[in-house]
């Protein structure tokens, strides 16, 4: 039933297996995987069954959240080109940024997890995300404001800019 | 129950609870402080310069990292009060740029953006540019106030 949506017979998915730092395996399709700067380098000149990537710098939790926006970010660019080529008219473009804005919306220790994650792995526009999202939390706030935000402790003797 | 001892109660559990809550923000380690300087550039380089400097308060481990961000970005309309643009407000702007190209130590710079819809010093506007191009500025984007045209009257 499920065939009769999708008329093209489309070959079977190759994959590849993620390995998180906490030993957890994640079989994912080849062009999610390739997401990454760092995967996509070098991977044509790896042997198809040799596909395994451990990443040491990535629990199990984030791998899970990065994996989750590279399929999206995957799907949304074919269908926004899909809607492209038919000349139909799509907001695939501010709903995809939509979706970005709301998976962003962590707690801070999640944020710094992804944005680690994101630089690990070379996936530039997540890194930019998070990046926005930290910016974000700095841009206007007082000093003090910025220290309860991140729990940074003020170890200053002296003020270099009381003068402003 | 009497009265006293169910407020002690309420009171030893109510404190149990503020316990449990202040250990957990107790938790709450500093993790921004703890990243590379190479990432904390790039949070700072998201950042107009006046906020990027502004973290130099924020600890020792902050206070030199924002004369590394290769992108400088300065605006007159970012003010420091709510009030009108006072002759003060623009002093005070005119003299931050000056001292944070003096200060800035990259021999790069990424980034230069220029935004001055008050301040209209053009001695001191065009050293800022030129300083910009000493340190051999990649991108480089000006908005300044329209100057009246000598013919216009």
């Amino acid at each position: 039933m499920k065939d009769s949506f999708n008329p093209s017979i489309e070959p079977p998915k190759k994959t590849v297996t993620l390995v998180s730092s906490d030993g957890y395996d994640f079989e994912v399709e080849e062009e999610v995987a390739l997401e990454s700067q760092v995967i996509k380098d070098g991977f044509e000149d790896k042997a198809v069954d040799d596909r395994e990537y451990l990443l040491f710098n990535v629990h199990s939790d984030t791998l899970e959240l990065i994996i989750k926006y590279c399929e999206k970010h995957v799907s949304s660019r074919k269908s926004i080109s899909a809607a492209a080529a038919s000349s139909s008219s799509s907001n695939g473009e501010e709903a995809l940024k939509e979706w970005d804005e709301h998976f962003i919306s962590v707690d801070t220790n999640t944020l710094y997890d992804i944005l680690m994650a994101a630089d690990y792995l070379n996936i530039k526009s997540l890194l930019d995300l998070a990046i926005q999202k930290v910016a974000d939390t700095i841009h206007g706030r007082s000093p003090e404001q910025i220290r309860k935000k991140f729990n940074i402790e003020n170890d200053s003797i002296i003020d270099p800019w009381a003068s402003e | 129950m009497d009265a006293i001892s169910f407020a002690k109660n309420f009171t030893a559990n109510f404190k149990k609870q503020k316990l449990v809550e202040g250990n957990n923000s107790g938790k709450k380690e500093d993790r921004i402080s703890h990243l590379p300087d190479a990432m904390l550039h790039h949070i700072l380089s998201f950042l107009p310069t006046k906020y990027a400097v502004g973290t130099s308060e924020l600890s020792k481990r902050w206070r030199h990292l924002w004369a590394s961000v290769p992108n400088l970005d300065f605006d007159d309309t970012l003010k420091h009060s709510k009030s009108s643009n006072s002759e003060r407000d623009i002093n005070n702007f005119m003299n931050f740029v000056d001292r944070v190209l003096h200060l800035h130590d990259l021999p790069n710079i990424h980034k230069f953006s220029l935004k001055c819809l008050y301040t209209d010093d053009e001695s001191r506007i065009n050293a800022w540019i030129s300083t910009a191009l000493k340190r051999k500025v990649q991108d480089i984007f000006l908005d300044l106030k329209p100057r009246l045209s000598p013919f216009s009257y």
